[in-house]
């Protein structure tokens, strides 16, 4: 039985879900294995640098929303791709090593590692 | 699977029209393209739908004012690929006898959202928390610039291009041409796109007369061969992903060249989807209408441009004609089959035999898109 698990808050954790069946890990978590179907998911720690894959800073979006704000992907070590927002203050590139934290609304946030 | 052709075709010029209703939008067209086939309402015996904003049961609010419900009705999402593939649900109707003559409708309505990047389903974790389809392509754009050492100025002559052709076209909503510096200057909207390099909100409609070949002699127009259908979604992964290659356009296309039993360079016209600048590109890779890498240099050398070796959304694509998303496939339908037919004036392919139209649908994290869906037809 997977256990419902929501990302935690302004966390220093990025909590992901390893398969126990097959060993495939997806974030956010999810309730059952888009592999194998098998329900039987950890939760793991999931690693909180990785390597900018690709992003953009949107400058017109959703009216919910405050422009600009910068989304983007990122790869972490383990075949795991994870959105994330950036400050558009300071774009980030593709290849660019990240540190991410995660945010308020439980989205990461990424920036470059070169900044820590 | 018996032959499929299409005898009628029809659209109302896509744009902006806040005060018509989805009824209002549609109905034109399926009146034009009754009598371009020249069809009654007797001959319909199923409709298909393709919309993705209408509400419940858009299709038979269309038709009940035309008296043309009754008969089956089916009502289709697939995002941007719903026009495309409620032709496909009409072609495998059809091509297995389960019905002679069937009409398809594609229809929507953006102007009813005010402007702005599409409402996506926010039960996407990530479109809930802010990603927009422009982002996605901008995106991708980054990837293949990158990767392909291609310039933001190669991306910017697609929409020179598309402008060029929609202002042959009485029909796109985009009736003038624009420069590169024009398309390159105008609003950001997800770094790199700018406006100009993103279709505009619209709202449209098309309807096309779908029938088995042996049953086209009862109508007026030149049957256009349906030739083979392909559909496909796009398969998720939590994990990497090329960005910069379209995996849905690649296999959905191997295989309808395949069940056609052509190649691309049978081809003598395509409508694919340009949704944004850097989807043509990608899209020509995709159907092997160029090598990988070679993308820039087809459209630089004015291959893809009227005039040139495999001329590329003639019609002004997505680009310039405009992308009322359920509309999107059934309006590149009517312009495939008029080229085919020979009735498109100064926008005309000469000769064209074989034409392909590719549309992709939809906005789901971790997938390339939710859909794709290629037809070919050929005279």
């Amino acid at each position: 039985m997977s256990t419902s698990i929501e990302a935690p808050a302004s966390s220093d954790t990025l909590i992901g879900i390893e398969c126990t069946q097959c060993q495939m890990r997806a974030f956010p978590p999810a309730e059952i294995c888009s592999n194998c179907l098998s329900e039987d998911l950890a939760t793991v720690e999931l690693p909180r640098d990785g390597t900018l894959y690709a992003s953009s800073i949107i400058r017109v979006g959703p009216k919910t929303r405050t422009v600009p704000y910068g989304v983007g992907y990122v790869d972490l070590e383990g075949d795991v791709r994870i959105f994330v927002h950036f400050d558009p203050a300071n774009p980030l590139a593709p290849g660019d090593q990240v540190h991410l934290h995660v945010g308020e609304d439980g989205v990461p946030v990424a920036e470059s590692a070169e900044a820590v | 699977m018996r032959e499929v052709c299409v005898v009628g075709t029809s659209m109302i010029a896509f744009g902006r029209y806040p005060e018509r209703d989805y009824t209002q939008l549609a109905v034109p067209a399926i009146i034009g393209a009754l009598k371009d086939a020249g069809a009654t309402k007797a001959d319909i015996e199923v409709t298909y739908c393709g919309h993705s904003y209408g509400g419940m049961l858009t299709g038979q609010r269309i038709l009940r004012g035309l008296g043309l419900t009754g008969p089956p009705v089916i009502n289709i999402d697939n995002a941007c690929s719903s026009g495309s593939t409620a032709l496909r649900e009409a072609f495998i109707a059809v091509g297995a006898g389960i019905h002679d003559v069937a009409l398809v409708i594609g229809v929507d309505k953006l102007t009813q959202f005010g402007g702005g990047p599409l409402p996506l389903a926010a039960e996407d974790w990530e479109v809930s928390n802010g990603m927009v389809m422009p982002a996605v392509y901008a995106m991708r754009a980054q990837r293949y610039l990158k990767e392909r050492d291609a310039t933001v100025e190669d991306l910017a002559r697609v929409s020179v291009k598309a402008r060029q052709h929609g202002a042959r076209n009485p029909l796109a909503q985009q009736q003038t041409t624009v420069t590169l510096d024009e398309v390159l200057e105008s609003r950001p909207i997800a770094d790199p796109l700018t406006l100009l390099q993103c279709c505009p909100t619209g709202d449209g409609a098309a309807a096309a007369i779908v029938c088995s070949r042996e049953v086209a002699d009862r109508f007026t127009g030149t049957p256009i061969t349906i030739r083979a259908s392909s559909l496909h979604s796009g398969r998720f992964t939590p994990g990497y992903r090329d960005m910069a290659t379209a995996e849905i356009t690649v296999k959905t296309a191997s295989e309808v060249y395949e069940a056609a039993g052509i190649g691309p360079e049978d081809l003598d016209v395509v409508e694919l989807h340009d949704a944004f600048t850097i989807a043509e590109l990608m899209y020509y890779e995709a159907l092997q209408l160029c090598a990988p890498g070679k993308a820039v240099g087809l459209l630089l050398d004015g291959e893809t441009s009227l005039g040139g070796r495999i001329p590329v959304n003639p019609s002004g694509g997505l680009l310039a004609k405009g992308h009322p998303i359920g509309a999107t496939g059934i309006a590149q339908l009517v312009e495939v089959v008029r080229q085919l037919q020979g009735r498109c004036e100064d926008r005309q392919v000469e000769g064209a035999k074989v034409g392909l139209i590719h549309a992709t649908g939809g906005g789901i994290s971790g997938l390339d898109h939710g859909a794709c869906a290629i037809h070919i037809l050929a005279r």
